[in-house]
C-alpha cells in the first residue's frame, strides 16, 4: 500500500498508477470498492481535488465506476484493459529507455538479448 | 448580538465578582462591622479607585475574546461601555445602601433646613432641601464633597459621572499603557498625564474644601457659575470630560496590537 | 455554505514605524480551495493572517470577503476562524471553557466534534490552556479551528511543536473536515515538505511581498532545472531567465524560468519540488 510521489510527474498519474497497480496485482479486485477520495488524500496528504483527478481519470478508461452514494468501485474486466494498456506502454517505458543506455553503455544488441534471457530465467 | 456575548464572558469573570464583594461589604455594614466614621471616607476612596482599576481586567477580556473570536473592536467596546455602566451602577447602589443603613442607625439627627452651618470660607452657605441627615452622609462621605447642591437626584448623578469618568479614565490609562513602543511613550505618556489632571481637576473645579478631600478644594467652577446652575454645568463638564476619555480609550483600543509571543 | 466565497486583500501595506511589514500585498482566497502561505520566519505570513482577522489594522489597502469589507464587520469575520501564534482566549481557561465560549461566538461550531477530537488527541479538556505544552497549545487551537465550523479555516504554523502521529492526524482531520464542509484552508507554514501536496495553491511571500501566487502546479511548471557541467549550463543559460544557479564542484546546475527546451545532450533536466522553489524564490544572495 506504500506509496511515495516523485516530483517528475503529476501526483494525479502517480496516483491513479498506484491504483493500477494494486488492481492489477490483485489487491483490489474486481467488484471491489476502492478506497474514496477523502480515505485516499486523508492518507497521503495530497489535495481531495488532486486525488479525485486521479480516480477520475481511471473511470473515463471505465476501469472503474461509480454507484451512487455507495463509492467507486473496480469494473469488471478492468484488470485485462490495464494489462493491455502497461503492455502497449513497455515498449515505450522500458524497452526504449533500456536501448538508449546500452548504447551509452555500449553493450551490444546481442549482449542485451543474452541478458534478457537470463532474467527472464531468474 | 457579538457585544452581549462579549459582555457576558466579562460579566462572568470581573462583574459577578464585582457584585460579590459589594453584596459582602453591604453585609457587613448592616450587621455593624464597621464604624461608619471611619468605614465611610475609606469606601468611597476605594469606589472611585476600583471604578479606575477595574477598567483593566474588562478591557483586557473584551479585547482578547473579541479578537480571537471575530468580533469586532466596535461591538467589543461596546461591551466595555455596558460594563462600565454595571460597574457604576454596582457601586452607586453599594453607596445607596450604605447611605440607608446610616441612616437608619440612628446615629444621625434628621431634619428639614434651607440654610446649615456657618457660611463656608467663600463666603457662601450651604443649601439643603432634603433630609439633613441623609444630606449630610451624601455630601461628606459618599459624594466627596458635592456640597453645592441641594438636589438628590443631582448627587447621585453627579456621583455616577464621577464613577464614570473614573472608570473612562482608568480605560483611556490602561489601553494606551498597554500599547505603549519606543516612540510612542513621550506622546502616550502625555496623554495619560493629561488625562490623570483632568480627572484631578474635575473634581477640583467644583469642590469646596470639606477636610475630606483636600486635594480636590480648589472650587473654582462654584466661584464663577451662578449657583442654580452648578449641578449642569457639574454634568456637563464631567460629560465631556467622559467623551474625552472614552474617544482616547476607543481610539487606543482600536489600535491595540496583539501582542505575540513568539515560540520557536 | 452555497456558492464560492472569496476574500480579497487590496494593496495591503502595514508598517510597524519605519519598518514595513507588508509591501502592498494583494491575494485571492476562495473557498472551497486548500492555500499554502509560504514565507520564512518574519516574512509577513502572520501579520497577513493577522489584518485578514482584524487582530492588527493595515495602514492602508482593504481587505474584502464577498465583496463586502471586513474591516470592523462582525458577521464577516464569524465566517473566518484562524488559529493564532499567540495562545488565544483569556488566561486560565480549560480547553473545555476556552470550547464554550469560542461556540458562543461561532454559530455553527461543533462541540461534540471538539470533544471527540480532543479525545483523539489526548488532550484533557480540563487542563488549564495555560499549561499546556507547546505541542499541546497547538493541539488546542488546531481544535477549536476545526470545530469552528467556519467557512474559512486559517492555520498559523499548524504542527508547531507536533510529533509525527499527531501530525498525521492533523493533516488527515483537516482533510476529512474539508472534504466535509468544503471551507477554505489557509496553512501558514514555513514547514512545505509535509503539505506539498496538500495545498492546490500557493501564496509565497517574503519581505513582505507577494512573489508568486497560484495553482501550485502552474508554479511548479512556471520552472526547471539543469545540471551539467559548468560550460554547458552557462552556454544554456544565455539569455535566458536564470532564477537561481548553484555550484558543485565544476558541476553546475540552474533554475530557469519557462520550459525547456533544445537541450543539449549532457545537460540533465528535472522538475523542482515546491521546496526547493520556495528555498530558490526566497533565498538571498550569496546563501545556498
Amino acid at each position: 500500500m506504500d506509496l511515495k510521489f516523485e516530483t517528475e510527474r503529476p501526483i494525479y498519474i502517480q496516483l491513479a498508477d498506484w491504483l493500477s497497480d494494486l488492481i492489477i496485482s490483485g489487491t483490489i479486485a474486481e467488484g471491489d470498492q476502492i478506497p474514496s477520495t477523502t480515505e485516499i488524500s486523508a492518507e497521503y496528504k495530497v489535495n481531495p481535488a488532486t486525488a479525485l483527478k486521479g480516480i477520475n481519470m481511471l473511470v473515463d478508461k471505465d476501469i472503474i465506476f461509480k454507484k451512487r452514494g455507495l463509492g467507486m468501485f473496480v469494473s469488471n474486466g478492468a484488470v485485462d484493459k490495464l494489462k493491455a494498456e502497461r503492455q502497449e506502454d513497455f515498449q515505450q517505458t522500458y524497452v526504449e529507455k533500456m536501448c538508449a543506455e546500452a548504447r551509452k553503455l555500449g553493450i551490444s544488441k546481442t549482449e542485451i538479448i543474452e541478458m534478457i534471457e537470463r532474467g527472464f530465467d531468474k | 448580538m457579538n457585544a452581549l456575548k462579549v459582555y457576558k464572558q466579562i460579566a462572568k469573570r470581573w462583574i459577578l465578582p464585582l457584585l460579590g464583594m459589594y453584596a459582602a461589604v453591604v453585609l457587613l455594614m448592616i450587621i455593624g462591622f464597621f464604624s461608619f466614621d471611619d468605614f465611610s471616607v475609606i469606601f468611597e476612596i476605594i469606589s472611585i479607585a476600583v471604578a479606575a482599576v477595574v477598567a483593566y481586567p474588562v478591557m483586557k477580556t473584551a479585547f482578547t475574546t473579541s479578537t480571537f473570536c471575530g468580533a469586532s473592536r466596535k461591538k467589543s467596546f461596546c461591551a466595555v461601555m455596558l460594563a462600565a455602566l454595571t460597574v457604576v451602577l454596582i457601586i452607586a447602589a453599594a453607596h445607596f445602601a450604605e447611605s440607608i443603613i446610616m441612616y437608619q442607625s440612628g446615629d444621625f439627627y434628621s431634619y428639614r433646613i434651607d440654610v446649615i452651618g456657618e457660611p463656608l470660607p467663600n463666603g457662601k452657605c450651604e443649601y439643603v432641601a432634603v433630609d439633613e441627615t441623609y444630606r449630610y452622609i451624601l455630601t461628606d462621605y459618599v459624594l466627596n464633597s458635592l456640597s453645592f447642591t441641594n438636589n438628590i437626584v443631582f448627587m447621585w448623578i453627579m456621583f455616577i459621572v464621577k464613577l464614570l469618568l473614573a472608570f473612562f479614565s482608568g480605560l483611556a490609562f490602561f489601553t494606551i499603557m498597554s500599547r505603549l513602543s519606543g516612540t510612542g511613550k513621550l506622546i502616550n505618556g502625555g496623554v495619560v498625564t493629561i488625562l490623570i489632571v483632568l480627572n484631578v481637576c474635575g473634581s477640583a473645579l467644583f469642590s469646596s474644601f470639606d477636610g475630606y478631600a483636600p486635594m480636590l478644594s480648589d472650587s473654582f467652577l462654584v466661584q464663577i457659575v451662578p449657583h442654580e446652575k452648578l449641578c449642569p454645568v457639574y454634568v456637563a463638564v464631567y460629560g465631556l470630560l467622559i467623551v474625552i476619555a472614552v474617544i482616547t480609550a476607543y481610539l487606543s483600543y482600536r489600535r491595540k496590537p496583539v501582542k505575540s509571543e513568539r515560540r520557536v | 455554505m452555497s456558492g464560492i466565497s472569496i476574500i480579497k486583500t487590496e494593496n495591503i501595506i502595514k508598517k510597524y514605524g519605519k519598518n514595513i511589514a507588508l509591501d502592498g500585498v494583494s491575494v485571492e482566497i476562495e473557498s472551497g480551495r486548500i492555500y499554502g502561505l509560504l514565507g520564512r520566519n518574519g516574512a509577513g505570513k502572520s501579520t497577513l493572517m493577522n489584518i485578514i482577522t482584524n487582530r492588527v489594522f493595515a495602514t492602508s489597502g482593504k481587505v474584502t470577503l464577498d465583496g463586502e469589507d471586513l474591516l470592523e464587520n462582525d458577521k464577516a469575520l464569524n465566517r473566518i476562524y484562524a488559529m493564532s501564534e499567540t495562545v488565544a482566549l483569556p488566561g486560565g481557561l480549560s480547553f473545555k471553557q476556552a470550547v464554550n465560549i469560542t461556540a458562543d461566538f461561532y454559530k455553527k461550531f461543533d462541540k461534540e466534534y471538539a470533544k471527540s477530537l480532543a479525545e483523539k488527541f489526548r488532550l484533557d479538556p480540563k487542563k488549564r490552556l495555560s499549561g499546556l505544552s507547546t505541542g499541546y497549545t497547538t493541539i488546542a487551537k488546531i481544535i477549536l479551528t476545526l470545530a469552528s465550523g467556519a467557512d474559512f479555516l486559517i492555520f498559523d504554523e499548524p504542527v508547531l511543536g507536533l510529533d509525527a502521529n499527531h501530525r498525521d492526524l492533523f493533516y488527515r482531520l483537516l482533510v476529512e473536515r474539508y472534504a466535509k464542509q468544503n471551507c477554505g484552508v489557509v496553512i501558514s507554514t514555513h514547514l512545505i515538505e509535509e503539505c506539498e501536496n496538500l495545498v492546490e495553491n500557493v501564496i509565497i511571500i517574503d519581505k513582505g511581498k507577494v512573489l508568486a501566487a497560484g495553482k501550485t502546479e502552474d508554479i511548479l511548471a512556471d520552472g526547471y532545472s539543469v545540471t551539467g557541467s559548468k560550460k554547458l549550463v552557462k552556454a544554456y543559460c544565455d539569455g535566458k531567465e536564470v532564477l537561481a544557479e548553484k555550484n558543485l564542484g565544476a558541476i553546475c546546475s540552474a533554475y530557469i524560468r519557462g520550459v525547456p527546451y533544445n537541450v543539449p545532450s549532457g545537460l540533465e533536466v528535472s522538475n523542482p519540488d515546491l521546496q526547493h522553489v520556495f528555498i530558490t524564490l526566497t533565498g538571498e544572495e550569496g546563501e545556498q
